[in-house]
């Protein structure tokens, strides 16, 4: 496995989705991937076994549903075919306006032909879930 | 013994309950960070070795667990990640939960944990706390 090119495609979606491009971000996402998002099933973006077809969904709702001050992957690191970024985010949720500060954590593995095959992310899911909650 | 063996071996005595194993590999100032949610007891960080027990005790005084795996593991470097699942009951409110968890470690060249964060559902646990 390629290590600097796996992390070279965690960064390359960061940044994607930095610019709101998503597609970027499908094009290197595998059709039967295990996608899971954090904070199913209380916060509006989380997901189990979300399937490729509703990623797209997953920033939709994300967008719909936080402001983001900071998004910030600050370090990676690989092993075989697994990279693990860790990084901060920072914003307020919508519609409510409720200030969250959180490390976050995310775990990517890819498949033989370099595309991703797994996603956990995990962020402070109680925290956030406040500017969720009536 | 590597960083990924250390870590895997703090998780097989914790499931043992041998908290002074998992103590013995840990650095003076180790930073034991978790979310700090005041609606999770088992989600507190403490600084220095000598106050992780806090951290045990409050896991043990507050859930029962009964599953813990940690199945997947990853390292580079001084960094070890492990994650993977489990499930306890609320010892105050008799609910339980299911939450995935991550934690991560970091070494020093002696050995010894300097850095371990833990990250998990915050928000299905602080639901089977609230009473």
């Amino acid at each position: 496995m390629d290590r600097s090119k796996n992390i070279q495609t965690v960064q390359n979606m960061y940044s994607d989705f930095g610019k709101g491009n998503i597609q970027g971000i499908m094009d290197v996402v595998a059709d039967n991937v295990s996608w899971n998002d954090a904070g199913y099933p209380d916060l509006p973006f989380g997901s189990e076994n979300r399937p490729k077809n509703d990623i797209p969904n997953f920033f939709k709702t994300l967008s719909e549903s936080v402001n983001y001050s900071r998004f910030e992957p600050q370090e990676f690191y690989a092993d075989g075919n697994a990279v693990v970024a860790v990084g901060h985010h920072e914003g307020v949720t919508k519609p409510k306006n409720v200030h969250f500060s959180s490390p976050w954590i995310m775990l990517w593995k890819f498949n033989d032909a370099g595309k991703v095959s797994y996603v956990r992310t995990f962020i402070d899911t109680n925290e956030i879930g406040k500017g969720f909650r009536n | 013994m590597n960083y990924k063996e250390i870590a895997q071996n703090s998780i097989a005595n914790f499931l043992k309950g041998d908290v002074n194993a998992i103590l013995n590999v840990l650095d003076e100032n180790v930073e034991w960070i978790n979310p700090d949610a005041p609606e999770v007891p088992v989600a507190v960080s403490v600084k220095g070795k000598n106050n992780v027990p806090k951290f045990f005790s409050a896991v043990a005084e507050t859930v029962d667990i009964s599953r813990f795996e940690i199945n997947n593991y990853i390292a580079e470097g001084p960094k070890v990640v492990g994650w993977g699942s489990y499930d306890a009951k609320v010892k105050s409110t008799g609910k339980s939960f299911t939450t995935p968890l991550i934690m991560t470690w970091e070494f020093n060249p002696q050995g010894k944990c300097v850095k371990w964060q833990g990250y998990t559902n915050t928000s299905a646990q602080a639901k089977a706390f609230a009473k």
